[in-house]
This record gives structure tokens, sequence and C-alpha cells, in this order.
């Protein structure tokens, strides 16, 4: 699961043909589909809506609009690379998101309550890491729980009723709603973030270790990787970059939803998942994750613009999904064709 | 060349979608209806103060037996528990049992909680927004039964197995004409407003129709749209649909929800999308909602009568199992909160805010349990 492409092809996936040069096989569209996609859909765009499509306003609408989609999937870059799924990580979002909410509201400090709602956030992370690790249920299953779990709890703790108080529109509004030459914060935060994995994942030992664990656990543990730790840390990212998310969500709303981080699910896997066919050749990572939201945005906000009717992003979205990865499996069985 | 083939056909699928919508357009005013607009004022007028008397006013007269079973179906949204609590609060007074069957929203969870209330064969039954469609093979047992039938918010029609309905379509409407007015009223008669529906919801469809027929009562030369909005983008995708429509028509100054909690996160997409002079008008209310009208984020909003609407189908069931004869289905009057009045909507009842203060209480008091 971690990777959409068989390990025991990955080392030659390198140099994708001899008669080309690495640089120009990185920009083919075998490497950066998405990137082409995203091409034409601006062009087309551009051409039915020469007016209001290509502006900077365009730009910054799909950075800050999917900005919370961005990071949500960016959650999940880290578990799904060492083969662990984490379904929780959408309550998590909720979770955060409502433990600040409630202690802004009641009179504590916007930092502090920040915290708070990120310590609940790790909570759930740990959780999690003692079901998938240390009890070895199913990543899948383990983490659908837990998150059922979780969303039991904020049902009990809000009494399914959203959070609100003029409070949460002062200093707690900042952290999604500041501005950054025109961006808003989570737009900024994604960008950091995405950079921060990149470079774990790419560059430090960590990093070849996660994907390690992903590829072939064990073959990693036999190479004395700690598989178990591995994967329990990456259960703990992804509840902390979830809460993160989470906290900001609270923040853009200006509420504590009971409910807000569970739309993030599903679009989060599918960019997480399109995510890991671009660039790196059928590894989870980051970049490739943020061209997939930006790849779906530019569609979605084109179509919004243009009034289109209300099932068209949903079909859009499908539409690229499919053809997203079924790119990915012909490309797959071409490899192992040779 | 495969992945060539599918992004041709990824961007022709945007362009063939997005050529289903309406384009770029421009808009146009004419001159203002002075008199359209001072009676947009006169309605906004009559409706800012919050209403003191329910529409219900006849006593049951009877004794009301004690013991009785209602069942309610409760709804995934968070307001259905807060309605749970004010009828639970009101059947405790009158020595009833009220069980509380929590649904999903999906047809099965709806189908399995019919279920449930023929099993208990219970004395009455409250449900919220579900079509007939969900229960019809329910109904031969819920009669054999004796069970009175309650439905609120739904589209059907009293009759036929329905014994009474309340928050019907044309009930509803009525927001919608308050939601034109108000618009007409602040704009001077200068608005350029949308109103977003949701086709899902189809007990509001006639609350749509009537905004756009008093738009255009009020305020000919106004300009006003309507927009869908599909109920799977609820949650995370309803801010950018409206940014996207926005941009698209940057004439709009006015944006009208047909539901309230569209709102959620709207105001900051249009602050980070340099569209924060429009102005938000919606209807349901909601805590999010008030705290949106004090920070001005959101200018007003028409409150549905949550609790006096559920009340009344209790009301009904009283009347039912007492003998005495029932009173037409009407919603309590309308009332519009601004920044003006909005802290009126402190005072709760059992969580929620109910339209005439102290209802519950008048509820009672009819009943003879006060």
């Amino acid at each position: 699961m971690t990777t959409l492409k068989d390990t025991a092809t990955e080392p030659a996936a390198a140099p994708s043909s001899p008669r080309r040069s690495p640089r120009w096989a990185a920009l083919g569209p075998q490497n950066i589909g998405a990137v082409y996609i995203l091409a034409l859909i601006v062009i087309a765009f551009c051409i039915y809506l020469p007016v209001s499509y290509p502006t900077l306003a365009t730009v910054k609408q799909i950075a800050n609009g999917y900005s919370l989609t961005a990071m949500a999937a960016l959650a999940l870059v880290v578990p799904l690379a060492t083969r662990t799924f984490d379904l929780s990580f959408a309550y998590v979002m909720t979770l955060s998101g409502v433990t600040a909410a409630h202690f802004v509201v009641g009179g504590v400090n916007p930092v502090l309550s920040m915290v708070l709602g990120m310590l609940a956030a790790l909570l759930i992370g740990a959780v999690n890491g003692v079901v998938v690790v240390v009890m070895k249920i199913d990543s899948f299953i383990g983490t659908l729980a837990t998150g059922s779990l979780v969303q039991a709890f904020i049902i009990f703790f809000t009494n399914d009723q959203i959070i609100s108080g003029v409070q949460l529109a002062g200093g707690f509004s900042q952290l999604a709603q500041v501005q950054i030459a025109g961006f808003t914060g989570p737009a900024v935060y994604a960008v950091v973030l995405a950079a921060v994995l990149w470079f774990v994942l790419e560059h430090t030992v960590a990093g070849r270790r996660i994907y390690a664990v992903g590829f072939n656990p064990d073959a990693a543990r036999l190479a004395t990787i700690n598989v178990a730790r591995i994967r329990f840390t990456a259960l703990l990212v992804s509840s902390a970059i979830a809460g993160f998310a989470g906290l900001c969500l609270a923040s853009s709303l200006s509420s504590g939803s009971p409910t807000s981080g569970t739309a993030y699910l599903l679009p989060a896997f599918a960019a997480v998942f399109v995510g890991a066919t671009q660039l790196k050749n059928g590894r989870f990572n980051a970049w490739g994750t943020l061209i997939a939201v930006v790849m779906l945005g530019a569609g979605t906000v084109g179509l919004s613009l243009s009034a289109a009717p209300n099932y068209a992003a949903q079909m859009f979205t499908g539409v690229v999904l499919i053809g997203a990865l079924a790119a990915t499996g012909l490309q797959r069985r071409r490899v192992r064709r040779g | 060349m495969k992945r060539i083939l599918f992004a041709l056909v990824a961007g022709l699928s945007a362009l063939t979608l997005a050529a289903c919508g309406a384009g770029e357009q421009a808009a146009s005013s004419g001159p203002v209806d002075k008199a359209g607009v001072q009676r947009a004022k006169d309605t906004v007028a009559q409706y800012s103060t919050r209403p003191t008397e329910l529409n219900v006013t006849a006593p049951v007269g009877k004794p009301v037996p004690t013991g009785k079973t209602v069942d309610f179906i409760s709804c995934a949204a968070a307001d259905c528990n807060v309605i749970a609590g004010v009828l639970k609060a009101s059947a405790e007074k009158l020595g009833w049992t009220l069980n509380v069957i929590n649904s999903d929203g999906s047809p099965d969870s709806q189908q399995k909680a019919f279920e449930q209330i023929v099993r208990d064969k219970a004395d009455g039954a409250i449900y919220i927004a579900i079509d007939r469609s969900v229960y019809e093979r329910y109904l031969p047992q819920l009669k054999a039964n004796g069970t009175w039938l309650v439905s609120a918010c739904s589209a059907n029609e009293p009759g036929n197995g329905i014994d009474y309905a309340i928050c019907t379509p044309d009930q509803q409407k009525g927001a919608g004409e308050l939601m034109a007015a108000y618009i007409v009223a602040d704009s001077g008669g200068q608005a350029n407003s949308v109103y977003f529906n949701v086709p899902a919801f189809v007990n509001l469809v006639k609350m749509q129709d009537e905004f756009l027929a008093r738009m255009k009562d009020l305020c000919a030369s106004c300009p006003t749209a309507t927009q869908d909005i599909p109920v799977t983008a609820l949650g995370n995708g309803v801010p950018q649909l409206i940014v996207g429509y926005l941009r698209a028509h940057p004439q709009v100054n006015y944006v009208s929800l047909s539901i309230d909690s569209l709102a959620a996160g709207l105001p900051a997409a249009l602050k980070a999308a340099g569209l924060d002079h429009v102005k938000i008008v919606g209807e349901g209310g909601g805590d999010t909602t008030w705290q949106y009208i004090k920070t001005g984020d959101q200018i007003a909003s028409v409150p549905s009568p949550f609790v006096e609407t559920y009340l009344a189908g209790l009301d009904s069931i009283v009347r039912h199992v007492s003998g005495a004869p029932q009173v037409p289905s009407q919603l309590a009057r309308f009332w519009v909160v601004t920044k003006d009045n909005v802290g009126d909507t402190d005072v709760k009842v059992n969580g929620t805010l109910p339209v005439v203060a102290g209802s519950d209480a008048m509820f009672q008091k009819l009943w003879g349990v006060a």
C-alpha cells in the first residue's frame, strides 16, 4: 500500500529511458503528469474565462481555498510512506479544533488553547501507535476504530454542538486568517510543511528508513531498522500535522464544529494518492501531494468561476482521480514489462 | 502518450463542464424603486422585534393523560440533539416518556427508526425532514398501533397516514420574503444579490421562490440570481464555491443563504479573496450565526423557529390523546436578527434559541401543566 509501484521495480525506475537524460525524464509526462493536466486545465479556463481566471486572484483562491486540504493530505504522507493507514486524521482535525475552541471560549489564552489542542491530537497519535504497532491491529481497521472513538468523544464533549463565541474572532482567528502577501496563513503553512517533509523524507537517514519500512518492512527489519518505532512515530507525525490543520480549520471557521474535519477525509486521501504518482515515481511524497491539490483546486475553482452546475466539481474530481491512477497503473505495467 | 491523451480528456472535461455554467456576465441596474424600498423597510421594521406570542393560543381544555410515549427521530445535525432536549423536558412536564431514536440521515437508518416506533407502539412520533417514501410501508402498522404521526420540515402534506405536518415549504417561505426585504432595505434599492440554495433540502424550495418573487416585487431593477450548492459540498467546499461565483460576478454585493450553516468559514474566505464588501444574509440561525452577526461578518439572519415547531408537534399529540380538537398548523412569526437585536439571542432554552421567548412555558400553559 505504501507505494504504487512494485518494490522490485523501484531501483530500475530511476532512469526511465536510456535515450533521455535524467533531467528530461524528470520533466516527462510519466513523472509530472499532473503538471501537464494542470497546464491544460489552466489553458482551458483561460480561454473560457479570459477575464476572471488568468489573474492573481485565482492563484490566491486556489492557494487559500485548498490549503487545509493540502495540510490534511500532507498529514498522510509519512504514515502511508511506512505502509500504514491513518483514517483517524480527519477526526483528529476536529478534536484539536474543538479542544482549542473550547478553551478559547472559556477565556484561556489562545496560544495555550492551541497547545492544548495539539496535545489532544498527539494523544490520539500515541493511541494509534499503541493500537497499530503494539497491539498489531491492521492500521486500516485500527485507525478507523480510534477515529470512531474520537468522534464519539467529540460528541460527548460538545453535546454535538458547535462551539462558538466572539472570543474566537480575536487572536485565535489570526492563525488562519492572517494574510502574508495576500495568502492566508494555512497556504504558507502548507508550503513550509511540504518543504520540511520533503527534506526529512529525501535528505535524512530517518526519511530513508521511512521509505525502507514502507517498501519492505521485513527487509528493513533485517537491516536493523526499528520498524515499530518508525511506524509509531509516523502515526504521531500524522496526528501532529492533522492537529495543526484542525487548529487552522477552527480558526478559519471561527468556531469549533464537531464534524468539521470529516469533510477532509476523502479529498486528502485522493490528493495523497494522486500525489504519489508525481515526481517520485510511485512514492508518497510531499511536493507531489501539493501538485495534486493544486491540480484539483485549479479545476474546481475554474468550475466555480464559471458557475458550472452543482455536479460538475464532483464529476471533474472523479475523472481526474480515475485518470491519474489509471495512468499510474499503465506505467507500472509498462515498467514490469521492461 | 496515454497521459497526454488523459490530459486532453481532463482539460476537455473541465471546459465542457464550465460551458454548462453561466460564463462571465455583466450586471445591470436601473432607477431605484423608492416605494419598494419603503415597503421593504416597513417589513423589516415590523419583523425586527422579537415575537412575544405563539400563534397557537387555544388551551387543550381537557385533562391530559399521563404515561404516554412519544418517539422522536433525531437527525445527524447538531440542532436535532438540542430539539430532543427541549421535547424531553416538555414530555417530562406532561408525565410522558420521550424516546430519542438516533438516525444518521440515511434512508436505511430512518427506516430502522420507523421500525423502532412500530415496536414501541408509541402514542405519537415526531420526525424531521423524512420523505414519506422512506416509511410508507410502515404506515399501516403505525395506524393500527394508533400512533399519531407528526411530520416536521418535510415536503409532504398531511393526510394518508401523516396526521400533522408543520414547518412545511409553504410555512417556511416567509423567511425568503424577509431576506429579500432586508437586502432591499439595507441596500436602498441598489442590491445585486445571489441566493444560494441546497436543492437536497426540498422543504426549502418555496423559500427560494418567495425570495425571488419578493426581490422582483420590491426592487425590480435589482439583479438577482440563484446558484445551487450540492449537499456534498457542505462541510468544506461551500466557501470556495461562493467565492468563485462572486469573483465571476463582481457586481454582486449581497449573498443570501437558504441555510445559515452555508456561511461557516465564508467570512474568512471572503476576506482572503478581497470580497469582504459582500454582505451576507441567511436563514436558520445558530450560535455561529449570532457570533458572525456580533462581529459584523454577517448582517442579518431569519432564525428558524425550531423550538416552536417541535413543541407544536408535541402539542398536536397532546390534543390527540386528550381528545381535544386540533388547531391549525402554524409556524411562529418570523423575526429578523441583526446587529441591533442580536443580544436577544443570548437567552436560550435547553441550549437553543426560541423565537418566541418563553415559548416552552406557553405551550405547557396550554396543556395545563405549567
